[in-house]
């Protein structure tokens, strides 16, 4: 039980690097003014304050092993988030968190693990991702799908290469609109996963992306026969306290910031507003 | 003392002195309506009371508050900013007893609320007890918020000469020390106050066509039920039910700066999950666009999802929202709609 006077109340952070990714996405990394720890599970989501302008939610992309700070990249899509890409390096932002229950490593572990990503899907695996390559024996076969509208909008492009060229992961990309640059896939991110050899009750899947890719993923991996509690996914929900008070991230009876934002299908199909 | 006994002419003293060292708040005449407001002398409908526009809430958790203020130059710093004076709330009924006992649970449940607590924990309820229905829209007492054990420091109860005096905690005794005129109340006096307490039983007639207990199972087995569509086609997602709720809580954040855009505050506001935008996502995906789908969570929040997780309905019964919805979307008849479903 948390009681703090500081409840509501930022610790202030520094931009110490600001990359454009892609037309709308931008990454940060931050490092706390403060000299404290700030440890955090994989799927764990901050609230981030842009002083004078408000505060978001915003998970994290970095892997919890890396010491000296923390990573997020976020997409320009309101007010927020245009005055957080207009800050430069050296900029002082605030930061709450982390907040809500991450995916659960130690139930992954020794498991073979599907990665199903849409879009800025991408951000919360990459936490996940990240640790799981620094403790890559701890985990088995490593399957990564990854989709987005066209090949200029995938993100952290530099990684996915290294991943593909490593040999122990599997990675498979697609895209909705190919351009002249693009041999690979084309099409929905469910088509991946029909030719897939999974050993379903080995597997877990873990699918983060827009709301409408969660049914039709969902149907895919019913045809492989996975259990509905290793089908792992990270929902999107505008928390504003965080702390299950203000009442905007609430799905039926469940805060999204308490007891989220991964849930297993297992969990969420009994909740009829969750997808 | 846990009982005491307060004749009439003293209440007005009583008032009195207690504005010496506190704010005190009680009930006022506002054109055709009531609010709690700030008086000068005592004063009380009594039995013409019908619940005021706005519940007391609105002292413990202001309908906009800061949460901290900030400077942004030179350097950025951030200071937190709790402002709650001692303050006495005179004539609260039992609906919103249970109402602030209810938001007492949700705000010091597992992360406590610093503004709420400071607020709360400097606040008197000095309540006035009901012994007959307000008007024909209220069900208190079949929601079980009409017997309050909890939530208020003294209750005070008529029985014709003066008030029988029910202390709900040690700061309610010793204000009634320091303060009153207060004295032990004889056995006749008790006595009255129990028969009066008896008799009122009769007063209020069981509303729900079903048991209180059932409605958790009875509202997640009805997720589909038509209710939702018909009044969600008359409904006007204008939120005025969420906010004369005792029990609505939920907030919105935002950043307020002065002029010079160097110094502001973040603050608070009440929110209201009946209005369009409260569910919606960045990018703009909604997960309740439907106005039946608002009033359905509502709803549930009021007679499920809390219900099951505190034990309590966190419906009170005063009847506000009825009174304050435009379209007359009635909670007893939605309940008894649910209820009336015949299961084969």
């Amino acid at each position: 039980m948390i009681s703090d006077i500081k409840l509501y109340i930022p610790t202030l952070a520094e931009i110490v690097k600001a990359q454009q990714l892609t037309e709308l996405e931008k990454f940060f990394e931050i490092r706390l003014l403060e000299a404290r720890p700030f440890s955090f599970e994989p799927g764990q989501f901050i609230l981030l304050s842009v002083l004078g302008v408000g505060e978001s939610p915003v998970t994290l992309a970095s892997s919890p092993l890396k010491k000296d700070g923390v990573e997020v990249c976020v997409r320009r899509v309101g007010s927020l988030t245009n005055a957080l890409h207009r800050l430069q390096e050296g900029a002082t932002i605030g930061l709450r968190g982390p907040f809500g229950k991450g995916f659960p490593i130690e139930a992954l572990k020794g498991k073979d693990l599907l990665f199903v990503a849409g879009g800025i899907g991408m951000i919360p695996l990459r936490s996940l991702i990240h640790y799981i390559l620094e403790r890559r024996k701890d985990f088995g076969q490593l399957s990564i799908l990854y989709g987005a509208k066209t090949p200029k909008e995938f993100l952290f492009a530099d990684e996915l290469m290294a991943w593909g060229q490593k040999g122990d992961v599997r990675l498979m990309l697609t895209v909705d609109k190919p351009d002249e640059t693009w041999g690979g896939n084309v099409g929905v991110i469910t088509r991946l996963i029909p030719p897939l050899e999974l050993r379903p009750k080995e597997t877990y899947a873990i699918i983060v992306g827009p709301p409408v890719m969660y049914k039709f993923v969902l149907m895919e991996l019913y045809q492989k026969a996975l259990p509905e509690s290793q089908i792992l996914m990270s929902l999107e929900r505008r928390m504003r306290c965080g702390v299950g008070k203000c009442g905007h991230c609430q799905i039926n009876n469940v805060y999204v910031c308490q007891e989220g934002p991964v849930f297993s299908y297992q969990f969420l199909k009994r909740l009829p507003e969750a997808i | 003392m846990k009982e005491g006994f307060l004749h009439k002419k003293d209440i007005g003293p009583f008032y009195k002195d207690l504005k010496k060292d506190y704010k005190v708040y009680r009930v006022k005449k506002k054109g055709p309506h009531y609010v709690f407001g700030e008086a000068p002398d005592f004063w009380d409908p009594g039995e013409d009371y019908i619940p005021t526009i706005l519940p007391p809430k609105k002292y413990l958790q202001p309908q906009e508050e800061t949460l901290f203020c900030m400077a942004l130059a030179p350097r950025p710093s951030l200071k937190p900013k709790i402002e709650a004076p001692p303050q006495v709330i005179f004539g609260v009924r039992p609906c919103d007893i249970s109402g602030i006992s209810l938001t007492d649970k949700v705000f010091f449940d597992t992360n406590v609320d610093p503004y709420y607590k400071a607020r709360r924990e400097n606040t008197t309820i000095i309540g006035i007890d009901c012994l007959r229905p307000c008007d024909k829209d209220c069900f208190c007492s079949t929601v079980g918020s009409l017997d309050v054990k909890e939530g208020f420091d003294l209750l005070l109860t008529d029985i014709g000469e003066g008030y029988f005096i029910t202390v709900g905690t040690p700061r309610g005794e010793k204000l009634l020390q320091d303060f009153s005129k207060a004295r032990k109340p004889s056995e006749k006096e008790k006595e009255s106050f129990l028969a009066r307490r008896e008799g009122r039983k009769k007063e209020y007639p069981y509303k729900f066509k079903t048991e209180l207990s059932n409605l958790p199972l009875l509202f997640t087995s009805n997720w589909e039920h038509p209710v939702w569509k018909e009044i969600g086609d008359i409904c006007l997602a204008c939120g005025r039910c969420n906010l004369v709720c005792p029990t609505c809580y939920c907030f919105d954040t935002f950043d307020a700066m002065d002029v010079s855009l160097r110094e502001g505050e973040r603050r608070r506001q009440w929110d209201g999950c009946l209005l369009a935008e409260f569910a919606m996502i960045a990018g703009g995906v909604n997960f309740r666009t439907q106005r039946s789908q608002r009033l359905r969570h509502r709803f549930n929040r009021k007679f499920n999802y809390q219900m099951a997780k505190h034990g309590q309905s966190h419906c009170v019964g005063c009847g506000r929202c009825y009174r304050a919805c435009l379209v007359h979307i009635h909670p007893v008849e939605v309940v008894n709609r649910l209820a009336e479903v015949k299961h084969d």
